[in-house]
């Protein structure tokens, strides 16, 4: 195909100063690439198993600087971005893809553009890093004050290093642009949490999670790899970019072979909806939630997920031309997801309705916030032709409601599950029946929890309201999926039940005798509440603080997520 | 100073946090009751720094508009946190921070030893801040978030002693008054936003001019404000609040109920003078409610005998006579009846609660008597003051007062000019009748057992203040026709003239060469009112005998038009009646529990089936992945 042969001309000087440059553009990843290995020498240093710890710090300080070095790749934008070239903001890196020659010049002035590379660096994968190591500093910081971590002190580098080359994988998803990368970084991310699933591998609980988790990742991506070779056969390139040309070409000229791109498509999205947990590739979920130990809990449930809708958004975006009259993908994508998130929303949430245990009714409240940011996904699809464009434009609309839902979710749900883990810091349960009482026991944490129910519920004056409510408005810019509003609408009535269920025991039923006893009778102070180190009771604020905050004052939120439309 | 702006709500805000969350470990309380003053101290020199920077501007370059933040973004709608700082503004901020950081200052000894001292400080700085929104704002909704806020304040002031149920009644009718004038606000926004698409009190302007006069959204618009105002500004039918309200510390009727929050329904009518201006029916309904109100008001504080209820019916009359400036199109006379009245009433309240400190919590009057020998400072302040509401030459009422009764006349009409100056006439008895009681004739007390004592500096030094601006702030406003230069009418010109000479082409004018004999015989009609009262009470020493020989009218009064009781027969009980048997019984048990009970219970068998998918075998959820996988590419293909 002539398309891929186009050859740029560039000397070879001016390729390996472009080299250079875009080595330059992979410093958060080349910063958590070398934390990770100085994380294992560092454990391998030190001998005395209560001062591992320290890899803990390390990787904090680690994935703060990978952070701050995100932050400096975003490309902020106010208002009309008419004037800015479209892909000012997207600076390209890695311009040898497998099945291209070389990158694309478009003019010495623009800068370099490869559309045909393996990883991007743009506004879109940029926000998602900085979600995926915000993520991860706060959960280095809960696995530090985490009973279940610090009981297997021994191993605690290994945990922390793992962290690290999880985070390294999430960072790659959502910038993929390639199968091969969206591939590896899966299944980096995929790997590293098996293990980190089954850290408490004197637990059967956490074993028996750690074996599921293989058994049923593997299925999955073996599926997806599967797809992703059909995909390979149809259009002969790997490269997204390069399939949406080919594809686009093959659809206007009629020869597109339907079945074996619904095929391919649906196979793909099998290991994409299993790193997201969307119904029906969601069963491991519950089992594995329940069973990992709680930051790990925290961290699948926000980054990993993150990562999972950066690597999704990127797929379907990308890899599926869209009609230029109607402004609608040529395959019908949303229509899938559409059925998809109805059936995610509604299992998750009347499944978490009868759950005795707090963090399997996390596990499946969490499958239902993925049904309700596929539903800002679907939104994007009817104009899919228009991303990027414009910023008032409905496609848009959904990218930013999807990004302001990622970043409420963050602080609100690792706030929920930090809580939770303080809680079983002390009585060594998760069940709701030994919650009884608890507001008595410590009213902050009783209070705190509460706060970010609410805030999961999605009521008003939380966080969680801003992001239901720009997904809302995202989809009723397209009136076919009217039902779906109505389906999310029903949907957070249900949840807002099993929430609330858990701040009826803690606030109104009393403690009898079979509640949890406490792990030891010195941990309750003189007026009879729980002592919590002041550590532990400030870093509550780190999510309180935006939780409250965001859901009053939400324009410098919006105003951030907004700036994830720059991609190219 | 226009980077200072923002302190001016900070500082207070300030004060707010640090009492409110450290204030209960102040091992010395009176460090909250500091920290809260100076606070609204640093506003007031804020203020006055900016009042002296727009005094050296042109007066066309005096507003000034400072955007914080945005605050809601949504479509093409767009809220933020500005604020505009032009001469109305400034005169309300210069009246909020000014008299409230006297009356912080006398709160200091009012308040001394009350277990509540640190927690009073907090709602009173809030106040302070969310009043300063209320007027500071260049939108509507900012206002309303001030408007809601000063209504929490105001809820949470007159519960302050919440140990005693009546209190908490008095805050709760105050807070459920109020919500009903909040709903007609909210509607206001609502069709603004509908008809214009904006909430920007100069986009709103500008797009209230294009329509014309008369228009229909106008009039629905302005009506639904002035329901907010009726319940804010206590004017017929809401006004029942204000005196049940004075259950609150005195101060807090001072500041909230006097001086400050119930006058933010004028400023929200002069804000929108525009608005008004072009709603001739609105003005007509304005001025009747309000020389209702006025007249309404005065009768019933005529024979009050708890000194705050008099002052309280007197504030609502008092709000009365300024909507009836506004409602004959004078938006300055009205403003500047604000700012004399802010400083009397505040004036009349500190020394009402100077003599209720001396007298050990009694407030009826029938038990004082004499007092002028034992509180010095608080008689001649509070004698100063009457004759300033009273209407004498050259004090500050008179000028405010009879500016507005003028305009009643030229662009009203004789009744309304009519019965403002009956009003006045009882204004100036009521007042009188207070002073007798209170400080003349003979001793009805115990002054043995309990000798009244004068108060503190803290107390005094905010009584003097008020008192010299009680005869000094008419000046401000003195007539063409006597030789003044009107110094207020010139310095609001840029705000509220455009309105003011709308309004006076569709009101009309008459009535020249009448404005000199009427100022003298609202003069005569004052001293008359004066005369009765010293004819009756001066040297009385039983009481009550004279009054009681006026039958109905006397009983009427008293009992306040049994207004409590109509609305409680009218409103109260049938609302309680029908939500108790129709609305709970039939409705809630019946029909809704019934579907919400079937609704959970389908959920819970739901739900039951949804758990058994989780098997908790890997195999089966292979399963359900390929069964899923079909599915969806059946349902592509086929459809």
């Amino acid at each position: 195909m002539s398309f891929f042969l186009l050859d740029s001309g560039i000397p070879t000087a001016e390729l390996t100063k472009f080299v250079n440059f875009s080595m330059g553009k992979f410093i958060p990843e080349l910063i958590l690439t070398a934390g990770f290995l100085f994380a294992i020498v560092l454990d391998l240093l030190i001998k005395d198993k209560n001062a591992k710890k320290l890899v803990g710090y390390f990787a904090f300080i680690v994935l703060a600087a990978a952070f701050a070095m995100s932050w400096d790749q975003l490309a902020y934008f106010h208002g009309e971005m008419k004037d800015i070239p479209k892909w000012a903001g997207g600076k390209m890196i890695f311009p040898y893809s497998q099945t291209l020659p070389a990158p694309q010049l478009i003019s010495p002035s623009e800068g370099f553009f490869a559309p045909f590379s393996m990883v991007v660096v743009d506004n879109l994968s940029v926000i998602f890093k900085m979600i995926i190591s915000l993520a991860g500093m706060f959960v280095v910081g809960m696995s530090l004050l985490s009973r279940e971590v610090e009981d297997r002190g021994r191993r605690n580098g290994e945990f922390f290093s793992l962290l690290l080359a999880m985070t390294l994988g999430m960072f790659l998803m959502p910038a993929s642009m390639d199968l091969l990368m969206m591939y590896i970084s899966l299944e980096l991310v995929s790997i590293t949490s098996y293990i980190m699933a089954g850290f408490m591998k004197d637990s059967p609980r956490s074993t028996e999670a750690s074996m599921k988790y293989v058994l049923f990742g593997a299925f999955s991506s073996g599926l997806m790899i599967y797809g992703f070779s059909i995909l390979y056969g149809l259009t002969g390139s790997t490269n997204i970019m390069a399939i949406k040309a080919v594809l686009e070409t093959q659809f206007l000229s009629g020869s597109v072979n339907t079945v074996a791109l619904t095929v391919a498509v649906i196979l793909s999205l099998v290991g994409m909806g299993y790193k997201i947990s969307a119904a029906p590739f969601h069963f491991w979920t519950p089992d594995v939630y329940e069973g990992a130990p709680i930051p790990v809990t925290a961290l699948l449930s926000v980054a990993s997920k993150a990562g999972g809708f950066g690597l999704l958004m990127r797929f379907l975006f990308f890899a599926i031309p869209s009609n230029a009259q109607t402004m609608q993908p040529y395959f019908n994508w949303p229509i899938i997801l559409a059925i998809m998130s109805a059936l995610t929303m509604t299992l998750g949430n009347f499944a978490a309705l009868r759950q005795s245990n707090v963090k399997r009714m996390l596990a499946y409240s969490t499958i239902a916030h993925a049904g309700y940011m596929m539903v800002a996904l679907v939104s994007v699809g009817a104009f899919q032709r228009l991303i990027g464009q414009d910023p008032g434009s409905p496609s848009n609309a959904g990218i930013t409601a999807i990004l302001i839902y990622l970043i409420s979710y963050l602080f609100t749900n690792l706030g929920a599950f930090y809580v939770i883990m303080l809680i079983a810091n002390k009585i060594n349960s998760e069940e709701i029946e030994d919650y009884k009482g608890f507001a008595k026991r410590s009213p902050l944490l009783a209070v705190s929890l509460s706060l970010f129910l609410v805030s999961l519920t999605g009521i008003p004056l939380t966080v969680g309201f801003i992001g239901k409510f720009y997904i809302f408005i995202a989809i009723l810019k397209q009136p076919q999926y009217l039902w779906l509003v109505v389906v999310m609408a029903l949907n957070s009535v249900v949840s807002l039940y099993y929430y609330v269920r858990v701040m009826q025991s803690m606030f109104i039923k009393q403690a009898d005798a079979q509640t949890a006893p406490l792990l030891g009778e010195m941990e309750i102070q003189a007026d009879g509440t729980l002592r919590y180190s002041m550590m532990s009771k400030i870093f509550i604020f780190v999510f309180l603080i935006p939780t409250i905050l965001f859901g009053i004052y939400f324009t410098p939120l919006v105003d951030f997520a907004g700036n994830a439309i720059r991609f190219f | 100073m226009k980077e200072l702006i923002p302190y001016i709500t900070l500082a207070p805000l300030a004060g707010f946090a640090i009492n409110g969350l450290l204030g209960w470990r102040f091992k010395n309380k009176q460090i909250a009751g500091i920290i809260a003053t100076l606070a609204v101290t640093v506003s007031f020199v804020i203020a006055c720094g900016l009042f002296s920077e727009m005094m050296a501007a042109e007066p066309e370059h005096r507003a000034v508009h400072y955007k914080l933040m945005d605050w809601i973004a949504v479509g093409n709608v767009n809220v933020g946190i500005s604020y505009l700082i032009d001469q109305l503004s400034i005169i309300f901020i210069l009246v909020i921070t000014g008299v409230g950081a006297l009356i912080h200052l006398y709160s200091m000894g009012y308040m001394k030893g009350d277990p509540g001292y640190a927690r009073f400080f907090t709602y009173l700085n809030l106040f302070i801040v969310m009043m300063l929104q209320l007027v500071m704002a260049d939108n509507y909704l900012l206002t309303f978030l001030g408007w809601e806020g000063v209504g929490l304040c105001s809820y949470l002031l007159i519960g302050f002693w919440y140990e005693e149920v009546k209190n908490g009644d008095a805050a709760k009718k105050a807070f459920i008054v109020n919500r009903i004038g909040d709903f007609g606000f909210l509607v206001a926004m609502g069709v603004m936003l509908a008809a214009f698409g904006t909430l920007n009190y100069a986009e709103v302007a500008s797009s209230a001019a294009s329509l014309g006069a008369g228009a229909s959204v106008l009039t629905v618009i302005t009506m639904m404000l002035f329901l907010g105002c009726t319940g804010k500004s206590a004017q017929i039918p809401l006004f029942v609040w204000l005196p049940d309200a004075m259950a609150g510390p005195t101060p807090v009727s001072a500041l909230i109920h006097a001086a400050t929050m119930v006058t933010s329904g004028i400023y929200l009518v002069a804000r929108s003078n525009m608005l008004f201006a072009l709603s001739p029916t609105t003005l007509t309904v304005i001025s009747i409610v309000a020389v209702c109100t006025a007249l309404l008001a005065a009768i019933m504080a005529l024979f009050q005998n708890d000194i705050k209820k008099v002052l309280a019916y007197s504030t609502v009359s008092q709000l009365g006579f300024m909507f009836l400036g506004l409602g004959v199109g004078a938006f300055t006379a009205g403003v500047f009846h604000v700012l004399t009245h802010a400083f009397f009433k505040a004036c009349l309240f500190l020394g009402s609660g100077a003599v209720i400190h001396a007298m050990h919590h009694e407030q009826d009057m029938q038990k004082m008597g004499g007092l002028k020998k034992y509180l010095p400072v608080t008689f001649w302040t509070f004698l100063i003051a009457t004759i300033a509401i009273a209407g004498i030459p050259p004090f500050a009422g008179f000028f405010s007062k009879d500016e507005i009764l003028w305009k009643a006349f030229s662009q009203g009409s004789p009744f309304l000019w009519a019965f403002g100056a009956i009003a006045a006439l009882m204004t100036a008895f009521y007042m009188f009748r207070a002073v007798y009681l209170t400080f003349f004739g003979k001793e009805r007390f115990d002054a043995h057992h309990h000798p009244p004592h004068e108060v503190g500096a803290s107390m005094s030094i905010p009584l003097i203040v008020l008192a010299v601006l009680s005869m000094g702030a008419g000046l401000l406003g003195v007539p063409e026709i006597l030789g003044g230069s009107e110094k207020l009418h010139h310095w609001l010109e840029p705000v509220l003239g455009r309105g003011e000479e709308i309004a006076a082409s569709s009101l009309g004018s008459h009535g020249e060469g009448l404005e000199i004999p009427l100022m003298i015989v609202s003069v005569v009609i004052a001293l008359i009112g004066i005369l009765i009262a010293t004819r009756y009470y001066k040297q009385r020493t039983t009481l009550a005998q004279n009054e009681r020989k006026l039958g109905g009218l006397y009983k009427l009064s008293y009992n306040k038009f049994y207004v409590d009781e109509i609305y409680d027969a009218a409103i109260v009980q049938p609302t309680y009646a029908a939500s108790n048997s129709f609305l709970y019984k039939v409705v809630d048990v019946k029909i809704i529990d019934g579907i919400v009970n079937g609704l959970a219970s389908t959920a819970g068998v739901f739900s039951s089936l949804m758990r058994k998918l989780q098997t908790g075998l890997v195999q089966n959820y292979a399963v359900m992945i390929v069964i899923g996988i079909v599915v969806l590419i059946g349902y592509v293909l086929i459809f």
